[in-house]
């Protein structure tokens, strides 16, 4: 009796140390900052702890979970997390899982142990601890979204981006950079940058990136890049500093600057040549002007006579340089329609070979229309048509230093095709298309305001017609073929006149 | 008598340069070139005090021109006679015995212009 009454004197200590141990168990599990539950075999929760019942709450989930199973409290849980539960019970062994679920449209992606309780070599509970990582997650998509942007922006970028260490070797260049460069893709990695210029200016850089380096940004402008085969090509640069952590980096934007200096330089040509052309003539009519004085002062009448003349024909050079510039002007912005009337392309071309002999001078250059009296109707704009012949040939003649410039006309098919063929200096094959730019001189320093064959291009174009240069090339003289059609303009666009 | 050449491809302009110098036969004798090519040819054959030069010519413009002439160690001054600034022209601003007036010129000026370099 004595025995039974020491057992269950016995039992009922080792129940109080056992109800002592689980209070205690409680208390540890309670006061830890995880979200902690506790599950029996049949994955009924035995305890959950008060950071779990927290956590639960904000995620809006109802309270009294303790003797419910897993399933029941969180009905969205997969049926792996079952299968995972039931294999800590079998092997007694951690359990580590990252869980994806989708609770009231949002995700929540929790990190969980599954930490087995053995008693006896037996797995009698599970403790799990959840972390809910999902803002962990999500930060770290985030960074990798903003990591991605990143690149693509660093990779689309129209401007060369160089990444450098401290010490000069280049870290990383965008595509851009090896475009400009001319290298392929990653052959620029590793490289010191004062390789990326010219020997003569690698002083000067090294000098730019200490101040960078010193100063935490710098800006240089027009700084010569040496690409890879040897060319040099202008930039404008942006030099920065980036510091994170112990790392410190040097980063450069480049922009190449090539067309901007090409474009400037040719306004400055344009300005330059347009302004001559105004001027000269009106430098050489003052001239005229006081050569005149002098000669009424000393009443030399043949004197009077050539001043006058002088500067009768640069007012006539004056007036025909304005002329194309308003007319380019009015052609280009189509504030012009061609008028009809019946042409007569002989009497025109006639008229023009009487002024250009003062333009030929004492060249040795003969001048012949052949145009018959009934190939040369036209229905078309009189005054577009003079500018047409006038500017074509003036063109001839001025490039023929002696031979001949033979205007002539054919009919055929309803078509009126105008020649109007040299044998001066030609052209090079190459250049013939670009003849028909505006304000494009193969000779810089040849007179005239390179709107000639564009005009003649936008005058065509109005008409319906073509007009194409071919030359057997240099020194093989020139020949301009324009096709109009015979009954009238069908008028298109200016501008659209097709050039060859 | 200094013996100086006008390139000039304006004939009108040449006329000009006469008119301005008739009354200076006895101290100058002038030339006339209808190109800067032509010019070289000249100078090769029979040198020059002067040279009078237009900017904007057919082939060769004057600029060039000075270039080829200091190319060949030819060191005779030139006079550019443009209705281009100077300031439009830095290559021959840059090369040495180079002298600049700006059109229109005046009979006055150009004889004044002329006695300076040539005394220089």
């Amino acid at each position: 009796m004595a025995h039974t009454i020491s057992q269950v004197i016995l039992a009922g200590k080792a129940e109080e140390a056992l109800q002592a141990s689980w209070s205690q168990y409680r208390t540890t599990i309670d006061s830890l900052a995880e979200a902690i539950h506790v599950v029996d075999p049949d994955l009924r929760i035995l305890l959950a702890n008060r950071a779990f019942t927290r956590w639960t709450r904000k995620l809006g989930l109802r309270g009294g979970m303790v003797g419910k199973t897993v399933f029941e409290v969180f009905p969205f849980l997969p049926e792996s997390v079952g299968d995972e539960y039931r294999r800590v019970f079998r092997t007694g062994k951690m359990l580590m899982a990252e869980e994806r679920n989708v609770l009231r449209g949002r995700d929540l992606i929790t990190e969980t142990r599954k930490i087995p309780v053995i008693e006896g070599g037996k797995t009698v509970r599970v403790i799990t601890v959840v972390t809910d990582i999902t803002a962990r997650r999500n930060a770290e998509e985030a960074i990798r979204r903003s990591e991605k942007k990143y690149r693509a922006l660093v990779e689309g970028a129209g401007e060369g981006i160089f990444l450098a260490d401290t010490e000069g070797r280049l870290l990383e260049v965008n595509r851009r950079g090896h475009e400009l460069l001319g290298y392929p893709k990653q052959a620029l990695v590793g490289m010191h940058y004062t390789r990326l210029h010219p020997p003569k200016d690698r002083a000067r850089v090294a000098a730019a990136f200490r101040e960078i380096t010193a100063m935490g940004e710098y800006e240089a402008h027009d700084v010569p890049l040496l690409r890879r085969d040897g060319k040099v090509i202008p930039v404008d640069v942006t030099g920065s500093v980036i510091r994170y952590g112990d790392t410190t980096l040097i980063q450069a934007i480049m922009r190449d600057i090539s067309e901007r200096k090409r474009v400037e330089a040719m306004k400055d040509t344009l300005i330059r040549d347009v302004s001559h052309e105004l001027k000269a003539p009106i430098a050489m009519m003052e001239m005229a002007h006081a050569m005149a004085d002098v000669a009424i002062a000393a009443r030399d009448l043949e004197g009077i006579k050539r001043a006058k003349e002088i500067a009768a024909r640069h007012l006539s050079v004056l007036g025909k340089d304005i002329g194309n510039i308003v007319g380019m002007c009015a052609l280009s912005g189509r504030t012009v329609a061609p008028k009809s009337a019946r042409v007569s392309l002989r009497e025109i071309a006639l008229e023009i070979a009487g002024e250009m002999r003062d333009r030929i001078g004492d060249r040795k250059v003969a001048l012949a229309v052949r145009i018959g009296k009934g190939a040369d109707g036209i229905t078309a704009d009189r005054r577009m048509m003079r500018t047409l012949l006038y500017n074509l040939t003036d063109n001839a003649v001025k490039f023929t230093r002696r031979g001949t410039v033979a205007l002539s006309t054919s009919r055929a098919g309803g078509w009126l095709t105008l020649t109007v063929r040299d044998t001066g200096m030609g052209i090079a094959v190459k250049d013939a298309g670009a003849a028909f730019t505006r304000f494009y001189k193969k000779n810089p320093a040849a007179r005239g305001t390179g709107l000639g064959l564009p005009i003649c291009r936008e005058i065509v174009g109005l008409h319906g017609g073509t007009i194409c240069l071919d030359s057997e090339g240099r020194g093989k003289g020139t020949t301009v073929v324009v096709r109009l059609p015979l009954s009238g303009a069908r008028p298109r666009r200016a501008g659209r006149g097709s050039a060859g | 008598m200094k013996r100086i050449i006008i390139i000039d491809d304006d004939r009108d302009m040449q006329a000009i340069y006469r008119h301005m110098l008739k009354d200076e036969a006895a101290r100058y004798s002038l030339r006339f070139a209808g190109d800067a090519a032509r010019a070289l040819r000249m100078l090769a054959r029979e040198p020059a005090d002067l040279v009078i030069s237009d900017v904007i010519m057919g082939a060769m413009d004057g600029e060039t021109f000075i270039a080829r002439l200091r190319e060949r160690g030819v060191e005779v001054p030139v006079l550019i006679v443009s209705v281009l600034h100077p300031d439009m022209l830095p290559r021959a601003r840059g090369a040495k015995r180079v002298y600049f007036m700006q059109k229109p010129i005046t009979g006055e000026g150009l004889r004044a212009m002329l006695k300076r370099i040539v005394k220089e």
